[in-house]
């Protein structure tokens, strides 16, 4: 008895010490972000590294524990276009969202819930576009983008991302196993479809619209290719856009570099573990797949 | 909730199925469309272009055939051979999505064996938490990290025993390698973790409570019960795992602006770029794209195949 | 945040209407903090004089607009007015894109007046078939920035040990890096590195090779040269002995954060260390000279090159005569660009004076000037640029043999001058 239990614990130990040690490789990397944010170069690249930023950072009469946040906010130019660049990635990010919800769930409610000819076939060739890569159509998107004069606009940058194939199939998943019975209820009490759709059916997907609403605002959120190709002007850009910029940029030092890091990275952290559940639902969701 | 009459015309001589049957299209109907827009004819596109020679100056092309086609894979791009991004394509691939799948695996079996559901979830919730920031976010912090004087490499110096030694995270074509391998490992590995969970919380516990009572190890249970019971998650997420990295830009391409050599980690997707976009040669450009697509189809045709069978496997 | 970046926008979109207005112009222009405040100001002005005109500014960073430029110009969506590097103008003056002079707008009577304005070859950059198409905003020269309180340090004395040839640079290097536990922490000296067309081809030449013949056609020449500064480059380079590499931080910023004693760039570099690193500008500290030689070579300094102003060819006439008229008004500003901007103008009346404006070293820049050729911005020079860039990353990162470097190398040129 004494050796089960004993052989326990060893492997257990075992167990904790991989995942501690994988958790310190997770987690440092964002640490030295939110520490270095508060260095200067010098230190964020000091040998042997200090967690702890230097008394002489802050006590130095030309800044403040804030002085990286305001290089990283003014940008080099000083025209503070960070907050445009960040209000362009939130109504890029946030339109994509909402209309990949709508425009995929009432695909998938389409799909999973009526018998028409030809469902298979779109149902498969819907699939099928999972498997063209944005990469391999990013240049012909481009140049109808530009002969529609949609370089630099809004509708330039969300109209290529309105729905996702992954979406539609995330719904259809869902909505295969919501019960048929509610909506011939519905029908019998004379109910447009459309109505059906809208007053019924959405409500009901909540968790599988949170979850997708999150995932396709978290891509749009760190997409870089299609900006750095559609969105030129600096008031149109986004944030990975100006992230980029800044580190091409000569005057910009690591501390501010890790600052604008940071800041970019609060709306996501503030979602995350605010809606962590539907995040790591995310996954759960693709798995449901099998059924 | 307020009730409204179904508009529809009734006098007409619809079986119910039909009408609904046309609402079921109707609702299909803005995705066919979009998808036919944004994916169909783009590739369509693609591969017409890819059929000329195109020139982001020009105005002007003419029909060239597949000289394209012969020109990718016989003639070096300046430097950038496509097999050398196909062989950069596939290392990294291979590179990242084997130890992402066997360590992701460990770990989501070994948070299976975690007493405290808490614990469980505070790990899940840590491990996922890079995937969180964006790639670009994510190639800012590991460029400093892998600068000489960087805490990679006193890291690396102190586990090796070695001091002051530059591992040349960002120098050496291997190490470069390693250097985007390991910050797509960081970002990716708390989501595959947790598609592991869902797949061993999806294995009902009774199977083990049988094996335990005839006396299986755990170490037994793990490769006779767990593993095979596994098999339908471990292909599937594998294979979505590898499309993914065959994919991959943003950490390359960060790399590449800060200053690293370009050539080991040219992946196909920055030499789409750079041949179309930097260098304006849409043709080319569009011919390797059609090249990625068939890579990826191909893949894809795998996926489906295995996941077909992996569907037929029952608890 | 999402309030505050709301706010900003309803703010940035707010602007005065004008009735006045009958030709608006776009003008395209590169990120440059002190220039751009000042066009700002010109610009206003500008249009208070000329109130039928109004001109709309859109800033990019550099390396964007020379990627953006040709793809918006060949789409025919390009801006009326927009500045351009010389190595990247070939392309578009090739495809008939840009529009010639118009000396009366631009407020001249005559071509000749025009070019009785400039130095010579301020123009070539832009010229074809003897018509020119844009007019220079500034060029530049680099030279070599010391700081010299890191040459104490290292028990050098400043003013007279400081390097005349790449020799001396390297063996100066090696005396003032700092290595902590074989790191290197603190460079001696560092290359521009993606600028290659400017340092390292003037190197080369120094050496007796060139990327052109003596009939200015393209064509590599003296191969031996070219392996000669290959090597030296490699030599330098993280695999041999570690003085520097594309891949550490950018010598101009660890400059100026004290972790570089000695960087490359132009007059405009003094302003940029006055805005962001006063200590090390105020400390008086610092000086600068001539761009070195190698041993025995021939005396060639830094390449120097243009930006011009150009106008697009495909807008209205009404648009062009004012676009004309606007780069005229600027141009005659160069004061304020050299004051200003520390931009310096190829008008003769700003070089020959230069001194006189008291600006810190400007006449190491001007004595350079004799020595130095513009940078080569003919056909094919993005793409030679490009090449070079491959290959010296791959020579100093890759340990590429530098023979076979010179080889590829001069493949490329082969089949750009046989196009």
């Amino acid at each position: 008895m004494n050796k089960f239990v004993g052989k326990i614990t060893i492997s257990e130990i075992l167990i904790w010490a991989f995942l501690l040690i994988l958790l310190a490789f997770v987690l440092v990397p964002i640490l030295f972000m939110f520490v270095a944010s508060f260095m200067d170069a010098k230190q964020i690249l000091a040998m042997p590294f200090d967690w702890i930023p230097s008394k002489e950072y802050f006590t130095r009469a030309d800044r403040t524990f804030a002085t990286n946040f305001i290089k990283a906010i003014r940008g080099n130019n000083n025209n503070n276009i960070f907050f445009k660049n960040l209000f362009n990635s939130l109504v890029v990010a946030l339109s994509c969202s909402v209309t990949t919800v709508l425009l995929a769930s009432l695909c998938g409610y389409g799909l999973a819930k009526f018998k028409f000819k030809g469902r298979n076939l779109v149902f498969i060739s819907i699939m099928a576009t999972m498997m063209i890569p944005f990469e391999a159509i990013m240049i012909p998107l481009y140049m109808v983008t530009q002969k529609f004069g949609m370089i630099n606009t809004y509708p330039g940058m969300i109209v290529p991302f309105l729905v996702s194939a992954f979406g539609v199939f995330q719904m259809r998943q869902y909505l295969l196993t919501f019960p048929s019975e509610y909506l011939d209820a519905a029908r019998v009490d004379g109910l447009g479809e459309f109505n059906i759709y809208a007053r019924i059916v959405l409500p009901n997907s909540t968790p599988v619209i949170a979850t997708l609403s999150i995932l396709s605002f978290r891509n749009q959120w760190d997409n870089l290719l299609w900006p750095l190709l559609v969105a030129q002007q600096e008031k149109m850009k986004t944030i990975p856009q100006y992230i980029t910029k800044f580190s091409e940029e000569k005057l910009t030092d690591e501390g501010a570099m890790m600052a604008v890091a940071l800041l970019a990275s609060i709306p996501m952290f503030v979602l995350f573990f605010s809606l962590s559940r539907y995040f790591l639902g995310g996954a759960a969701v693709y798995e449901s797949r099998k059924g | 909730m307020v009730r409204k009459k179904d508009s529809l015309p009734k006098h007409k001589v619809y079986s119910i199925e039909r009408k609904q049957a046309k609402w079921g299209f109707l609702f299909t109907v803005p995705c066919i469309v979009f998808f036919a827009i944004f994916a169909f004819y783009p590739i369509f596109y693609a591969f017409v272009t890819s059929l000329t020679n195109r020139k982001a100056i020009d105005r002007t092309w003419d029909f060239v055939g597949f000289e394209n086609y012969v020109y990718i894979f016989t003639k070096d791009n300046g430097g950038f051979a496509l097999s050398n991004s196909v062989r950069a394509t596939l290392t990294f691939t291979l590179g990242t999505f084997v130890p992402m799948i066997v360590i992701s695996l460990i770990v989501a079996v070994f948070l299976m064996q975690l007493r405290k559901d808490k614990q469980r979830g505070f790990f899940q919730l840590a491990y996922y938490t890079p995937a969180v920031l964006s790639s670009v976010v994510a190639a800012a912090i590991w460029m400093i990290l892998f600068d000489p004087r960087g805490l990679v490499n006193q890291f690396s110096n102190t586990i090796m025993g070695t001091s002051g030694v530059d591992y040349n995270w960002l120098v050496d074509s291997v190490m470069l390698q390693i250097s985007t391998m390991l910050v797509y490992f960081w970002k990716y590995i708390g989501y595959f973790v947790i598609l592991f969970i869902t797949g061993l919380a999806s294995i009902p516990p009774t199977i083990y409570e049988a094996a335990t009572v005839d006396g299986a190890s755990r170490w037994k249970c793990f490769w006779r019960i767990t593993l095979p019971l596994l098999k339908p998650t471990t292909v599937m997420v594998s294979i979505m795992a590898m499309l993914q990295c065959l994919k991959t830009f943003s950490t390359q391409y960060m790399f590449h602006q800060g200053g690293a050599a370009r050539k080991p980690i040219d992946v196909i997707t920055m030499n789409i770029y750079f041949t179309g976009i930097r260098n304006g040669r849409l043709g080319r450009a569009c011919a390797m794209s059609i090249v990625l697509f068939f890579i990826m189809l191909g893949l894809a045709y795998l996926q489906l195949a295995t996941t077909k069978s992996a569907e037929d496997v029952e608890y | 945040m999402l309030i505050g970046a709301i706010f900003v926008y309803i703010k940035s979109n707010s602007f005065v209407d004008e009735d006045l207005v009958t030709i608006s112009i776009e003008y395209w222009t590169y990120l440059d903090p002190a220039r751009n405040e000042l066009e700002a100001e010109l610009i206003q002005e500008f249009e208070r004089k000329n109130p039928e005109v109004k001109v709309n500014m859109t800033i990019y960073s550099s390396a964007e607009l020379i990627h953006i430029l040709p793809n918006a110009l060949s789409a025919g969506r390009g801006p009326d007015v927009f500045n351009i590097q010389q190595d990247y103008i070939s392309s578009i003056l090739e495809k008939g894109y840009i529009n010639a002079i118009n000396c009366e707008a631009l407020g001249y009577s005559s071509f000749l007046e025009v070019q009785d304005d400039y130095i010579e070859g301020a123009l070539s950059g832009v010229m074809k078939y003897g018509v020119v198409y844009g007019i220079p905003m500034e060029f530049t020269n680099w030279c070599l920035y010391i700081n010299k309180e890191k040459f104490r340090e290292a028990g050098l004395d400043p003013e007279t040990d400081y390097p005349k040839s790449w020799e001396d640079v390297v063996e100066i290097s090696e005396k003032l890096v700092v290595r902590e536990d074989g790191i290197l922490v603190e460079r001696g000296f560092d290359f521009r590195y993606p600028q290659y067309l400017t340092f390292f081809v003037p190197m080369v030449q120094q050496l007796g090779g060139s990327i052109y013949n003596a009939d200015g056609n393209l064509e590599l020449t003296n191969e031996e040269a070219w392996i000669k500064a290959f090597t030296f480059m490699q030599e330098w380079g993280p695999l041999h002995k570690n003085l520097g590499s594309p891949t550490y931080i950018n010598a101009r910023k660890s400059f100026l954060n004290d972790e570089a004693a000695m960087m490359l760039s132009g007059l405009y570099h003094i302003q940029w260390m006055e805005f962001s690193y006063p200590e090390l500008y105020e400390k008086d500290d610092w000086m600068i000279v001539p761009f070195p030689v190698f041993e025995g070579g021939n005396e060639v300094a830094a390449a120097k090159y243009c930006h011009y102003w150009c106008v697009n060819r495909e807008s209205s006439d009404e648009k062009k005569d004012g676009a004309w008229s606007f780069i005229g008004y600027l141009s005659d500003n160069a004061e304020s660009y050299l004051t200003r901007a520390y931009k310096v103008s190829p008008q003769k009346s700003i070089v020959e004076n230069l001194e006189s404006y008291g600006i810190p070293y400007s006449s190491v820049f001007i004595e350079e000037l004799d020595n130095s050729e513009f940078v080569y911005s003919g056909p094919g020079a993005i793409e030679i640029k490009n090449t070079i860039e491959t290959l010296i990353k791959e020579v100093m990162l890759l340990g590429l043999d530098p023979e076979k470097a010179v080889i590829r190398l001069e493949i490329a040129i082969n089949g750009l001058s046989n196009q």
